[in-house]
């Protein structure tokens, strides 16, 4: 009987690891060929040229005109196709953590006051010219906005010294209405936010124009917080069951929870500080990942990472294209793309959490 | 493993809703039973007992250690707590469920599967967790304790949702977990049930405990009407039919 079932849990984890070794190929797959979208058609020969000189230091033959395609793939396609994947993952694992934290399908990263708090950033950046951070003031205000409006929320959820959820939530939301309610404000009745496309694409979320210079920092914050959370699996797990469940198997609950909240916090407003508020990643993508894993965080986080990774490098891909002359807000995108997919994914897989 | 001392010195809880107070209590049984009615403050003491909730004022002490600083993973390998409620996590399979009671002793998958097995339902190892019975679902949190491994065992009502059968699974694995020498304080309401099962009584009403001591001494008409404000008569049953399981009552 023993070795059955030792039979079974290695086709079992083989099968997982299968599917996650494919999860990892499509992206870099999705990530190669994302190069090659976009208003100025890119020759197969010259990227392949481009790469060889950017992995192996090998000069191109004499006399191809490599130049412009290089400035676009090395000044535009690429660091835009890392930003989808850092960004996407960020909002795909934030999510994750996020609902198992408040034990919750419907929350996401944003709920707890990430989005209206860089919103409020960004909008008093541009809204009122503000040049403290020089060029990249609107990202560095949006971040610490963020940062603030979520210790704020956090803060006055403590009851007892403890952070019960169902409170952080229902003052993660209201607070974040307010908070909403002043960036209209601000956007109606500031002159030099009237009719400016630049807060409009980054309140609908946008890849665009983002460099090497903002993409390197905000990975960084990615990826430290990110292995923060996937290191935070097992106990994830134990407070999906209920907080009382999980500190009586031995977790100390109220430090998961925080160092989960300060961990996504960070990384998620990193995220955002650089291509504005793209829905749908984070609620989504943690539902996908379970209806193809199951429900243990061990797979559900890197699954979340690496499905929000993929989903929002092809949405970014369609924003580019959809309309010739034109980008489209990669926001608008995820959503009118995500949610058919995902209706059609939830009808064929989901079963039983998901029925009740 | 040896019965380990439970002491109650001055312990007061307070949460604003609820207060519970018991001024000097000792448990030193191997199994012991929780009676009281609707709102005694029965799952409060397991939670107490457990060190999931801290105590206002006093202490409560297990073979000497205040129970509630103890560092979480040691406590859980000391003591483990089967809720009334059950949980409704998304998309956990049994064995995922079994597992997360392992946080505290790093067992392997293997062991967490045979804790199913032991019980019986190693069929349902596989299955969606939110997709079994109230009562298969009490059974796989009942492995997920056998799979902790805690010296001393806390079950608040574990009869609820379960049919006969069950209900014989169940006790067979309280007897087993006797035999391997765990201790075990079980909150019930068959009177019946924990007259078979326990050596000693705790009766509490509205936060308070009125009786303590032994099963034989402390169960009778008086203490039971005193507790429940009914009532009570003891009656023989052997002018009644019964039909139970064979190996039900041994």
């Amino acid at each position: 009987m023993s070795f059955r079932i030792r039979e079974i849990k290695g086709l079992l984890t083989l099968r997982i690891s299968l599917k996650l070794t494919s999860l990892l190929f499509i992206l870099a797959a999705v990530g190669f060929f994302s190069i090659f979208i976009g208003p100025v058609k890119l020759p197969i020969r010259s990227v392949l040229d481009i790469f060889q000189y950017q992995f192996l230091g090998t000069h191109p033959a004499k006399g191809s005109s490599l130049f412009l395609d290089y400035t676009i793939v090395y000044y535009v396609r690429e660091p835009q196709i890392l930003a989808a994947i850092t960004v996407g993952a960020s909002l795909g694992i934030g999510g994750a953590v996020v609902q198992s934290i408040f034990r919750n399908p419907i929350t996401e990263p944003y709920i707890i006051g990430i989005s209206s708090g860089a919103a409020l950033g960004a909008v008093m950046a541009i809204g009122y010219n503000i040049f403290i951070f020089g060029f990249y003031t609107v990202q560095i205000l949006a971040f610490l906005s963020s940062l603030t409006v979520v210790s704020l929320i956090y803060f006055m959820s403590v009851r007892r010294s403890r952070v019960p959820i169902t409170y952080f939530l229902l003052i993660g939301i209201s607070v974040s209405l307010l908070i909403s309610a002043v960036v209209a404000y601000v956007m109606i009745t500031n002159t030099r936010l009237a009719g400016e496309s630049e807060i409009l694409s980054w309140l609908m979320g946008s890849l665009q124009a983002i460099g090497w210079k903002e993409l390197i920092p905000v990975s960084g914050i990615i990826a430290v917080t990110s292995l923060i959370n996937l290191s935070m699996s097992r106990e994830l797990d134990a407070i999906q069951m209920g907080e009382d469940h999980a500190s009586s198997v031995g977790v100390r609950v109220e430090l998961v929870k925080r160092v989960g909240i300060i961990s996504t916090t960070l990384g998620v407003s990193a995220a955002v500080s650089i291509s504005g508020l793209i829905g749908f990643v984070g609620l989504i993508m943690p539902h996908v990942a379970r209806l193809i894993f199951g429900g243990s965080n061990k797979l559900v986080l890197p699954a979340s990472a690496i499905l929000g990774a993929i989903f929002l490098l092809l949405a970014d891909d369609v924003s580019r294209v959809i309309i010739s002359q034109q980008v489209v807000p990669v926001g608008i995108i995820t959503s009118f793309v995500g949610v058919p997919v995902f209706m059609v994914l939830l009808r064929r897989l989901a079963f039983g959490y998901y029925e009740n | 493993m040896g019965i380990m001392k439970i002491e109650f010195n001055n312990l007061q809880f307070n949460n604003g809703r609820f207060s519970l107070e018991i001024e000097s209590m000792n448990l030193r049984s191997r199994v012991i039973g929780i009676l009281g009615p609707n709102g005694a403050g029965k799952s409060t003491l397991l939670k107490l007992i457990d060190g999931i909730l801290h105590p206002s004022k006093g202490s409560l002490k297990i073979n000497g250690y205040e129970i509630s600083k103890l560092e979480p993973r040691r406590r859980a390998r000391l003591v483990s707590y089967l809720p009334q409620e059950i949980p409704n996590p998304f998309v956990f399979k049994a064995i995922d469920v079994v597992r997360i009671y392992g946080y505290s002793n790093h067992g392997s998958d293997e062991l967490a599967f045979n804790a199913l097995k032991s019980l019986g339902i190693s069929d349902l190892a596989f299955v969606d967790f939110n997709h079994m019975s109230g009562g298969e679902r009490r059974l796989v949190m009942l492995a997920g304790l056998i799979y902790q491994n805690s010296n001393l065992i806390l079950m608040d009502e574990p009869e609820s949702f379960l049919d006969i059968a069950h209900k014989v699974i169940l006790r067979e694995a309280i007897k087993s977990l006797v035999r391997d020498g765990k201790q075990i304080i079980i909150v019930l309401h068959d009177i019946g049930d924990l007259i078979r099962l326990t050596d000693e009584i705790v009766m509490m009403k509205k936060g308070r405990v009125l009786y303590h001591g032994s099963t034989h001494e402390v169960i009778n008409e008086r203490t039971l009407s005193d507790i429940f404000s009914l009532p009570f008569k003891h009656r023989s049953v052997t002018d009644t039919y019964e039909f139970y399981p064979v190996d039900f009552d041994e």
